[in-house]
């Protein structure tokens, strides 16, 4: 599904080039649910939002499915980003001034999708994460892992084929985090792919792939498995 | 805190200075010219006395009765030797003459003055004497008395002025005393430059139809207005019963001096353009003062969380609000400071200019905006009030982060995501203030609108003659009981007059007339009309007597009969020319030629109608029915101020040089009042709607960049608040389009609010201003309309450029404000 070849990003400085990204070959099949690791400033989020369209200034070749990125315009670029992806963040991102259902509601009119239609599949995710009762409530007035659990349900509301997560449980503690963890999961397992940025070892173990980055280089490719015992 | 923020400091201290200056003149300026006491000494006790007249109003044939008349020097005699309510009783009459000192001559405005009326105004000169009693007397000594402002003048204040001759119209008076600088005749339009003593004995001034004594009294202690009215009312009755050819229709009023002055200052200055200038300028101190309170709330959205580090780390909350205050209190009163400043410069300005045509630049009008006697200083009063408008905003708007820390959670402060997001009560007041910016604003340009729709209907307007390059030329002849005493000697120098103009070059032709079609309304005679019902006691109509080219040097078509010729002359029938208006009222469907008209009160003169010419187009509200009448057929009075009109070529600017050397090569003692053109004469009639609209306009401008600069600034921070929200958007699948429409979205929507409160004060706002309008209506609706579009214009450009950044947001630079 996602094909990226010798990517790299860079910032022209005064003190010449710096390299976010060097040379990351990188394969991911439809389905499957991959973590970026490293430590801070290793380049995860970079490489997230290169893979989420969100970032158009790097160079290299970057294919989804049969999709050549690297050729598209900004416009085209974001056109794919609506039809493939979902977005989950550390900070929920909800928007303030939004009700939860708004919040919700959101991604699809930005799809153009009509006004029943949009109601229906709004109310078939509240229902899907159990938050039915919380939809006219604002996003101030939800615990942490409640904003998650929306921020997660917005995520999937357009029924993207790859949902990126930005260290979602990052703000969460640990029962939140796993309850997070679990609905990724049980998204992958109904076939969305996912790739997820975490510094926790012990989420990480819920991805079948893990990608380590150190200073905008690959770092080597593990399986939970790998992981030492202790995290998982 | 403000040192380290020196841009958005010296923004504000600019915004106050200009705000706090500019109204602190304007309320001076109105506090002086309106509500300020009479400057004389014990003005409480202190009456005018006028005669009132009934008349009948020219323009509506209503019974009015004017009520500010003075009265005949024998009349003033008889008030002082019957009333018994007065402790004095004084009077001036006006005196103009010229004045030969030693190196000039030149003309000017004096006073002869009955006894006692220095003492009685309080006034003592700061050189010399006020007159003896023997100099009261018929020829006693001729001596004169200085205004400071004439000593000054004429004598470059020279402390020996004392016994130093000035010639006044040819005879000799000696100097006796110089009058202090704040006493001044506030009678008048124009500065009083000399006073002499008025001889009261019974022998001379017997004249009661020589009405132009103004009379002033001292009342005894102890006695009401209302005791002296009923006196005066006695004496009025007795002397209307005395002498009824003079005085059977007049009446008295009793007027205490403070509602005179009152009523003169206002004569002789503008007040509603004042009072609309000071409103205008609030309206944009309001909007300055919005700006402000934007920019604090802005400055205090920024620091609340600043704040709140400092709460967390103990800080009190009133030390808080003591330190948030101080910076407040202190950004107010720099710009009270600076603004007070620029009010003392503003006024020194407006008290050089005091007296004369405003703006002098435009033309020379005769309004005058601000009267010469007023003395004008800053008003502490205004000053203050002004300044302590400031400090309330400063201080109300610079304490609510402190405030708002009392009512928010200091973690949610604290917390890094929620800094950089969403304000809401700083977006909601701040869009308050927008809002209020725009209903301001469009009250301004709808007033502006309105006047400049006036002005251009004013433009529009054909004088249905051809004024342009018609220059004229308004004489006084001086001294007319003696060389122009005569209509012979009159005639004769228009003659020679003509002649020598005529040697001109780029002369065409000369016409001389009494009056122009720039002459508001003067010139009314009473005329019988044979068969004409309602002539019984004569019809009012303008008559203006002219030499025989006026029609064809002003290109008036005459539509029946003839023009005059040289031979309608004082030997012939006399003749008349009148307008199709007065021929349709007098002799609808029938013809004018042949039928006759009668006037002149003690000799009457029977004319023939010979012509019938096109209307000219006068101003003012008066009715536009004429008569002409050869000016060699008239008693030659009327052309002791003749107007000489003079078709030129083209208008070079030796022409005026040129034809006011041949005058004085005539006659060098003329009085030449002005030698201007006719279409600027006319133009000079809308002096005050020019400046009114001239005013408003340069305001409202102010005012429409005000309001766009605070929504481009209310849109500006919005998004720049929304940076975040909108790359999270933009991640969630917005377009720029979507982000785009948005952020236009927002400013529209406090754009319409804006104008619909604008609305509504637009709509009691411009009825203030309706006696300023000209031929349009307060609620003109093209007036409406094109100021709404034009302010929804504005404001949707001024969101445009803020909306298309929002538009361009990268969304993963926006994300990483997490």
């Amino acid at each position: 599904m996602i094909k990226l070849q010798n990517i790299q990003k860079r910032y022209n400085t005064k003190a010449g080039f710096t390299y976010v990204l060097q040379q990351i070959t990188l394969d991911i099949a439809e389905g499957e649910f991959v973590t970026l690791m490293g430590p801070s400033g290793a380049g995860k989020t970079t490489l997230l939002n290169i893979i989420g369209m969100l970032d158009s200034d790097w160079e290299g070749q970057y294919t989804l499915d049969d999709n050549s990125v690297h050729t598209l315009k900004p416009r085209q670029r974001l056109a794919l980003n609506k039809q493939y992806v979902g977005f989950v963040f550390q900070n929920f991102n909800l928007l303030d001034s939004l009700t939860v259902y708004e919040n919700l509601e959101a991604p699809l009119s930005y799809r153009n999708v009509k006004g029943a239609e949009r109601a229906s599949i709004v109310c078939d995710t509240l229902d899907r994460f159990g938050i039915v009762g919380k939809k006219d409530l604002f996003p101030s007035q939800l615990s942490g892992g409640q904003q998650q659990l929306v921020g997660v349900a917005r995520a999937v509301v357009a029924s993207p084929k790859l949902i990126l997560a930005d260290e979602p449980t990052g703000n969460l503690h640990s029962a939140q985090g796993q309850e997070v963890m679990e609905l990724l999961t049980k998204l992958n397992q109904q076939g969305t792919t996912i790739i997820q940025v975490t510094h926790s070892e012990k989420y990480a173990a819920y991805s079948r792939r893990i990608i380590n980055l150190k200073d905008g280089w690959m770092d080597g490719e593990v399986t939970p498995r790998q992981l030492p015992r202790k995290d998982r | 805190m403000l040192a380290k923020n020196p841009g958005f400091s010296v923004f504000v201290v600019i915004i106050l200075t200009v705000g706090i200056g500019a109204t602190t003149v304007m309320l001076s300026v109105v506090d002086a010219i309106m509500f300020r006491a009479c400057p004389y000494r014990d003005s409480e006790h202190l009456v005018c006395l006028y005669e009132t007249n009934p008349y009948v109003d020219p323009a509506t044939g209503a019974p009015k009765i004017s009520r500010w008349n003075f009265t005949s020097i024998a009349g003033f005699r008889d008030w002082r030797e019957q009333s018994h309510v007065f402790e004095r009783l004084v009077g001036a009459d006006q005196w103009n003459g010229m004045v030969r000192t030693i190196d000039r001559t030149e003309r000017c405005r004096g006073h002869f003055v009955s006894p006692e009326f220095f003492s009685v105004l309080g006034a003592s000169p700061i050189l010399g004497r006020t007159f003896l009693p023997e100099e009261y007397r018929q020829r006693g000594r001729r001596v004169v008395i200085l205004s400071h402002d004439h000593w000054r003048h004429w004598f470059a204040s020279d402390p020996n002025v004392i016994g130093e001759t000035l010639i006044l119209d040819r005879e000799a008076y000696t100097v006796v005393g110089v009058l202090p600088e704040d006493f001044q005749w506030i009678f008048q339009p124009i500065a009083c430059g000399l006073w002499m003593p008025m001889p009261l004995d019974t022998t001379t001034n017997t004249n009661r139809n020589n009405r132009g004594m103004n009379v002033i009294g001292r009342l005894k202690s102890g006695v009401s207005i209302a005791q002296a009215r009923m006196e005066m009312e006695l004496i009025t009755e007795r002397l209307a019963q005395a002498y009824p050819e003079t005085n059977a229709s007049r009446g008295i009023r009793v007027v205490p001096i403070d509602e005179a002055y009152a009523h003169y200052t206002g004569n002789f200055s503008k007040p509603q353009i004042l009072t609309t200038v000071l409103a205008v300028i609030v309206s944009v101190l309001l909007i300055a003062c919005f700006h402000v309170s934007s920019l604090l709330i802005a400055r205090s959205a920024t620091r609340e969380r600043e704040i709140a580090v400092r709460a967390a780390l103990g800080a009190h909350r009133l030390r808080l609000i003591r330190q948030l205050l101080t910076e407040s209190i202190l950004l107010a009163l720099l710009g009270g400071l600076f603004g007070g400043i620029l009010a003392y410069w503003g006024l020194s300005i407006l008290s050089i200019v005091k007296g004369q045509s405003i703006p002098w630049y435009l033309g020379p009008g005769s309004e005058r905006l601000i009267p010469w006697f007023v003395n004008i200083h800053i008003d502490a009063r205004s000053f203050f009030y002004v300044t302590a408008l400031s400090l309330l905003t400063c201080g109300a708007f610079g304490l609510l982060p402190a405030l708002s820390i009392s009512k928010t959670n200091l973690n949610r402060s604290l917390s890094a995501g929620r800094t950089s997001g969403y304000v809401p009560w700083s977006h909601s007041l701040r869009s308050m203030l927008v809002v209020l910016d725009i209903s301001i604003a469009f009250v301004l340009l709808i007033g502006a609108g309105l006047m400049i729709n006036g002005y251009v209907r004013i433009l529009r307007i054909d004088p249905k003659a051809d004024t342009e390059n018609v220059l004229v030329a308004t004489l006084e002849l001086q001294g007319g009981e003696e060389r122009y005493s005569t209509s012979a000697q009159r005639f004769e120098f228009s003659r020679r007059l003509m002649e020598r103009i005529q040697k001109v070059p780029g002369v065409q032709s000369i016409a001389i007339a009494n009056g122009t079609p720039a002459s508001m309304g003067y010139n009314w005679d009473k005329f019988i009309v044979e068969g004409f019902s309602s002539s019984r006691e004569g019809v009012k109509i303008r008559c203006t007597p002219i030499s025989r080219d006026y029609f064809r040097l002003l290109r008036i078509p005459v539509l029946r009969g003839r023009q005059f010729t040289e031979h309608d002359n004082s030997a012939s029938t006399p003749v008349a020319i009148i307008n199709e208006s007065l021929a349709k009222r007098l002799w609808p469907n029938q013809n004018p030629l042949g039928k006759c008209l009668t006037h002149g009160a003690s000799e009457p003169v029977t004319r023939e109608v010979v012509g019938v010419t096109r209307d000219v187009r006068h101003f003012g509200d008066y009715p536009n029915e004429e008569v002409y009448i050869p000016c060699l057929q008239t008693n030659g009075f009327t052309m002791l101020y003749p107007d000489v009109m003079i078709r030129t070529d083209a208008r070079t600017t030796g022409l005026t040089v040129a034809v006011r050397r041949e005058i004085l090569s005539v006659d060098p003692d003329i009085f030449i009042r002005q030698v201007t053109f006719l279409d600027r004469q006319i133009a000079d009639l809308f002096t005050t709607e020019r400046l009114s609209t001239l005013l408003l306009g340069v305001f409202a401008a102010a005012a429409l960049v005000l309001a766009s600069v605070g929504i481009y600034g209310a849109t500006a921070y919005m998004v720049s608040r929304r940076t975040h929200e909108i790359g999270v958007r933009m991640a969630l699948g917005a377009r720029s389009g979507d982000v785009l429409k948005s952020v236009l979205r927002q400013g529209l929507k406090l754009t319409l609010i804006g104008l619909a409160i604008g609305l509504v004060g637009a709509f009691v706002a411009t009825r203030i201003i309706r006696s300023l309008l000209h031929n349009v209506s307060p609620t003109d609706p093209l007036t409406f309309i094109c100021v709404s579009f034009l302010l929804s214009g504005v404001a949707l450009l001024a969101s445009y450029i803020p909306a298309r950044r929002a538009a361009k947001t990268d969304p993963m630079e926006a994300l990483r404000y997490e």
